[in-house]
């Protein structure tokens, strides 16, 4: 997936791919059912972390209109400084392409999408890598 | 107001500065625990009612609307303002592996705060 693939998705498609590349899985595996009340939680309707399994929820955060979800993944993923570096630089690329006088700090204040474009690309990267 | 003394900051205090600074008016915390006040789209209604500020160091959301209240002049003091933050936090962190113009793009919020208080502020002093 290139970058500009990745700037025609929607705010809802970017969401579940920031989500499905930053540790979240869709659930359960099968219908949870309740004898009496029918199902609680449908096949593949909820999403949850996968290191709680038990904490389903209905959505994913919000990752390309909330900061604060996407500095939680970038704590997460972007751990090493080579991949901190890679970061920076499709930061950079997608700014570039939306503001032609950026200057060397704006990637500093950039906002949740574009942080969620520069994050599934770079995650993209490294998948094809491996 | 030096750079000490701002790091030395509650997360509240430092709240109240940068939303009276974004507009809220009528800041008060003497009998509620969290800081309330009227919003800036409230400030010319006849409007009674307090809701809570924003917690500027926990919420990088508002602190990016605060970031985009500031002038070009304030901008970049803000930019240097917030390396000088970095450095003085991360000097003595055992994890040293990330330059700092690196770690200046994921920026937590609290620093953040911290850097725009001391832009803010009428006497700034750096250390770099």
């Amino acid at each position: 997936m290139n970058l500009k693939q990745i700037q025609k998705m929607s705010d809802n498609d970017l969401m579940i791919r920031v989500a499905e590349l930053g540790g979240w899985e869709r659930g359960p595996k099968e219908d949870i059912k309740i004898a009496g009340l029918g199902i609680l939680a449908a096949k593949g309707m909820c999403w949850h972390k996968k290191e709680e399994e038990d904490n389903w929820q209905d959505n994913p955060p919000d990752f390309p209109n909330d900061l604060n979800a996407m500095h939680k993944v970038e704590e997460k993923y972007l751990r090493t400084a080579v991949m901190r570096a890679r970061y920076q630089e499709n930061l950079c690329e997608v700014l570039r392409k939306e503001y032609p006088k950026w200057t060397c700090t704006t990637y500093w204040f950039a906002t949740a999408r574009q942080r969620a474009e520069a994050f599934v690309l770079t995650m993209e990267e490294k998948r094809h890598e491996n | 107001m030096k750079i000490e003394e701002v790091i030395a900051m509650s997360g509240y205090e430092l709240s109240v500065i940068i939303a009276k600074h974004c507009g809220w008016t009528k800041i008060k915390h003497e009998f509620i625990d969290e800081p309330h006040g009227r919003h800036p789209l409230d400030a010319n209604k006849r409007c009674w009612t307090y809701c809570r500020i924003p917690y500027y160091t926990h919420d990088l959301n508002a602190m990016h609307e605060a970031e985009m209240k500031l002038t070009e002049k304030q901008f970049s003091d803000y930019v240097l303002n917030l390396l000088c933050v970095l450095d003085c936090t991360y000097k003595n962190a055992k994890n040293k592996d990330f330059p700092p113009n690196r770690t200046v793009m994921c920026a937590p919020a609290r620093q953040r705060a911290q850097a725009f208080v001391l832009t803010i502020g009428e006497k700034n002093e750096r250390r770099v």
